[in-house]
């Protein structure tokens, strides 16, 4: 779990709100166009003053919904990256200054009819509330939080209001971590295997094909676990700089082997830096580095 | 959504729909019953849903065939409300979208209007004021949040309708009615002018300048010419020298039971005039109301009138006969002497002795004329040039008075004519009614407004009876003819044209609404075209069989459906969703858990993955998640895994993709 966390407060660029009838309110003006001059027609007073009253609802209707949008803001948005083929999450936060309830609204992450949407039924008077959205990364990239369109045609359905507020932060589509090569350059063969014995044991990561049996730790395997290999020490002091060259294949293939090395490495816990054309990243540890080096992954090739 | 929305839909469709179960035809009212029934416990008892679009039209079709088959039993209202209420059972009794809930409440409003048409009163308008709560709550909760509190929900309703009064108030405002609103709501608006049952000749002059509408008048059989447009309204037996009345107490009144329907047929739909008297073409010989067959009564003058005063529009159909007429040449008709009372009434003078009176009547019978010489001799007398019509005569005092000067209308001129009449000693009297009407070819019908009131003499001819003679006409021919729009200024004929055609549209949605002319051309239709065969009855018959036919699918489709548990339907249908994903080259190892196989498939599918990624993410969060799940999530997710599947394109040649993702 890698977590942006981008605490911003935004008014939305323009917090306006626009409404218009809906199909519905349309047909119900229609109708009540109809009932005036049926009432016309028949003389009758009585379907005047129906007709009245609906007009009067129907106009109460817009004004309620243009209040249950006017004056939302949002307060942050959070975000956090996954491989392709996952989701990233997008959870933000919105804030409702004024003693009016929100209800129902609906809000929609970018401007298409397929964008992720979501409901958001209630948003208590000045109070928060917070919504998570679920965004499919189908390819490789690093994304700006698009705008969210806020729309809602509470209390009455006659009406939709829909109002946009700016996204911000990022988040990331990772290459997905998938490769056929082993650790390039690395003290992990076979012929270390005194050296490695010598040493003392340092921890855990994955078992990847190729890997010495001997090394495997099948107490845990035993355990009911997955297969693990053991690491030793002086392995996990050698430094690791991966580079596109060590890679085969084309560029994809290349960074998904990437990937898969960074992941390794830092669950090897070793130091590990990126060696790519115009960016490189020097060797360190840690989960901050390795999303830094994945994100330059994610992002390599594009404008960021 | 607000779950509520599928009890409050139901109920809201059988509040509206109460108060005219009783006009509607009865199989209308079953059908919507069984649907809503079907729709409140859809849910509850896990009853298959509604069939699809298409069968609701079809249904929808064949009620429309029947009713109108049904045509002349039905009003047109009675019709529509049956029609809208099988709608609405049929398509939005559970709404299922924001959407729905509104055309609900439009339809909701839409029977509210019905009932205030067909009976407005004052319970019927509270009626409807609650159909107002219950139009607003359906809204609110098709729009609400779908947890809220019942409470809640329906208190915003209610506040909904009534945030509505100031609006409706100001409304009320700014579209003045001429008559005033509480006439209205509190009581039939009654007309403000119109006939009153005696005459004094200076009265109508102020018919004469309100255009209001009297009547509206559809011929069915073709017009007569405008010159024989003389509407007959009551007949005028005493006098007191000037003014005319009639004490009523000698006429034995004749109910007109039966008659003959040849003549011309007209459709008479009379605005309120608290008055009992009918108007017809002179002379009508048969009047028949469209409803309340019962309360018109007819006298052996063809005079008509209601039992109680027309405080509402009320239509009747008359057929009338062409009537004997001074101009017009003689026709045979068997003449029925007039008994020695009515003869009596007729000649009846107060001992009021007018000199110039008697002596001008002399002059009239010098020589033994006849009756006919006296009259033709009387008529030109006012036609000589001296008198002149004039709505302004200025203040006339009497007979004596009117002679001297020589001024004034209709209803001068008939008193005058009748009382010389008498003083000739020819039995005479005097009739009220209206004369011509204004033709509206927006709608084929004519209007006869209170300045059309006429006033006009009958006098006994002993070899003719009573004929009709219209001294106004000889005076003043001009009043009596037709006013041409070329007359008129551009904008004058533009204000006219534009309030006819408002009149037109008025009149024939009203007339077709309240069915009338319905027989009529029903039976026409029926010989024309062999329709009759098919009778109502037969339509009813296919229509109960029908809805058991309904009821029935629906019943073995429920018996016929398998329970199964949603999480063994989940389980098929992921199979369903694999086997559709090797026809189509992804072939699933068979330890691959839902998460493995995406995998797979992203990295060999050739097209967009989105929609697959999703539904195998759906899949295991409803296969393992926490989150209860019913059989619609399944059926819904099975739908959107075989569409994600259709739309799947396998690498050729077993490769991997090398594309850009």
């Amino acid at each position: 779990m890698w977590i942006d966390r981008v605490k911003t407060v935004l008014r939305g660029r323009d917090g306006r709100v626009y409404i218009l009838p809906t199909a519905g309110g349309i047909v119900f003006l229609t109708a009540l166009a109809l009932f005036v001059t049926g009432a016309f027609a028949f003389d009758n007073d009585y379907v005047f003053a129906v007709t009245f009253l609906l007009s009067g609802t129907f106009l109460a209707g817009m004004f309620a919904t243009h209040f249950n949008l006017d004056g939302i803001r949002v307060i942050s948005v959070a975000t956090t990256s996954a491989d392709v083929g996952g989701f990233a999450e997008i959870t933000v936060v919105f804030a409702n200054p004024s003693r009016r309830t929100r209800r129902a609204l609906s809000i929609r992450l970018g401007g298409t009819n397929d964008a992720p949407h979501e409901v958001l039924e209630l948003l208590p008077a000045r109070g928060k509330a917070s919504i998570l959205f679920r965004v499919p990364l189908p390819v490789r990239g690093v994304f700006a939080v698009p705008d969210l369109r806020v729309t809602t045609v509470y209390p009455l359905a006659l009406f939709a209001s829909w109002m946009r507020l700016s996204g911000s932060g990022t988040y990331c589509a990772y290459p997905r971590p998938v490769g056929t090569q082993r650790f390039p350059g690395g003290g992990d063969d076979g012929g270390k295997r005194r050296a490695a014995d010598d040493d003392d044991f340092y921890g855990h990561r994955d078992y990847q094909p190729g890997d010495s049996l001997r090394r495997i730790d099948w107490n845990k395997r035993a355990q009911g676990r997955a297969l693990v290999t053991r690491i030793f020490a002086r392995e996990a002091a050698v430094k690791f700089v991966f580079s596109l060259r060590d890679a085969p294949g084309d560029i994809e293939r290349q960074l998904s082997q990437l990937a898969l090395w960074l992941r390794e490495a830092f669950r090897a816990r070793r130091a590990f830096g990126l060696d790519l054309p115009g960016i490189s990243i020097p060797t360190a540890s840690g989960r901050e580095h390795l999303r830094r080096c994945l994100r330059c992954l994610a992002g390599f090739g594009g404008d960021s | 959504m607000n779950p509520l929305v599928g009890i409050i839909g139901p109920l809201a469709v059988v509040y509206c729909a109460a108060p005219l179960a009783m006009t509607m035809p009865f199989w209308a009212l079953a059908f919507a019953g069984l649907l809503l029934s079907w729709a409140a416990f859809v849910r509850r008892l896990a009853l298959p849903p509604l069939p699809s679009r298409p069968i609701k039209l079809l249904l929808v079709g064949g009620f429309l065939v029947l009713l109108q088959l049904q045509g002349g039993g039905l009003t047109r209202f009675a019709a529509l409300a049956g029609l809208v209420t099988v709608v609405m059972a049929l398509f939005f009794a559970t709404p299922s979208k924001p959407r729905d809930a509104v055309q609900l409440a439009i339809l909701c409003a839409v029977l509210l209007f019905i009932e205030l048409i067909v009976s407005p009163s004052g319970a019927m308008f509270a009626h409807a004021l609650g159909g107002c709560v219950v139009v607003a709550v359906v809204m609110t909760s098709g729009a609400a949040p779908s947890r809220e509190e019942t409470g809640r929900l329906l208190g915003r309703g209610v506040v909904f309708a009534f945030l509505g009064v100031p609006v409706a108030v100001f409304l009320a405002f700014v579209l003045p009615r001429f008559n005033g609103w509480f006439g209205g709501v509190f009581g039939a608006r009654q007309a403000t002018v119109g006939f009153s049952d005696d005459l004094s000749p200076g009265e109508v002059a102020r018919l004469a300048q309100s255009d209001a509408v009297a009547f509206r008048v559809r011929f069915l059989n073709g017009a007569p010419k405008f010159e024989s447009l003389y509407w007959r309204g009551a007949l005028l037996w005493d006098t007191d020298g000037f003014n005319w009345y009639n004490a009523g107490d000698l006429l034995p009144q004749k109910v007109w039971g039966s008659g003959t329907d040849k003549g011309i047929v007209q459709e008479i739909f009379l605005e309120p005039h608290s008055q009992r008297v009918l108007f017809a073409l002179d002379k009508p010989v048969l009047l028949s109301p469209h409803e309340d067959p019962d309360s018109i009564v007819g006298s052996e003058d063809f005079v008509f009138e209601r039992k109680s005063p027309v405080m509402r529009a009320f239509s009747y159909r008359a057929v009338s006969q062409s009537l004997a007429i001074w101009s017009e040449a003689f026709e045979s008709e068997p003449i029925v002497a007039m008994d020695a009372a009515h003869r009596a009434k007729a000649l009846f003078l107060p001992h009021t002795k007018d000199a110039a009176a008697l002596a001008l009547v002399k002059t009239w019978t010098a020589g033994g004329a006849s009756s006919e010489t006296a009259v033709s001799r009387a008529l030109a007398y006012f036609a000589s040039g001296e008198f002149v019509y004039t709505l302004r005569p200025g203040r006339v005092s009497g007979l004596e008075n009117f002679l001297e000067n020589k001024r004034g209308f209709c209803g001068h001129y008939a008193s005058a004519f009748a009382v010389l009449m008498r003083l000739a000693g020819i039995p005479a009297r005097v009739v009220t009614g209206y004369q011509g009407g204004e033709y509206n070819a927006w709608g084929r019908y004519w209007i006869v407004r209170q300045n059309d009131a006429h006033v006009w003499v009958e006098v006994w001819l002993e070899d003719r009876g009573w004929v009709r003679v219209d001294p106004t006409a000889v005076v003043a021919p001009e009043r009596l003819s037709e006013v041409r729009d070329e007359e008129l200024d551009w904008l004058s004929r533009g204000m006219n044209g534009f309030s006819l055609a408002w009149d037109g549209f008025r009149f024939t949605a009203v007339s077709w609404l309240l069915g009338a002319g319905d027989q009529e051309n029903e039976s026409q239709v029926d010989e024309a075209n062999g329709f009759a065969q098919f009778s109502f009855q037969d339509g009813q018959r296919i229509l109960i069989t029908l809805v058991g036919l309904f009821a029935l699918w629906m019943i073995v489709r429920y018996r016929l459906r398998k329970r199964v548990r949603p999480d063994e339907a989940l389980t098929a249908a992921y199979h369903e969703f694999c086997e559709a994903l090797s026809r189509r080259g992804f072939t699933r190892e068979r330890s691959w858990g839902p998460y493995a196989y995406r995998d797979f498939i992203v990295m060999r599918a050739l097209s967009d993955v989105v929609a697959a990624v999703l539904v195998f993410d759906t899949y295991a969060r409803l296969r393992y998640g926490a989150v209860p799940f019913d059989a619609r999530d399944v059926a819904s997710w099975r739908e959107r895994a075989m569409k994600a599947a259709g739309q799947l394109r396998v690498v050729p040649h077993g490769g991997f993709v090398d594309r850009q993702w």
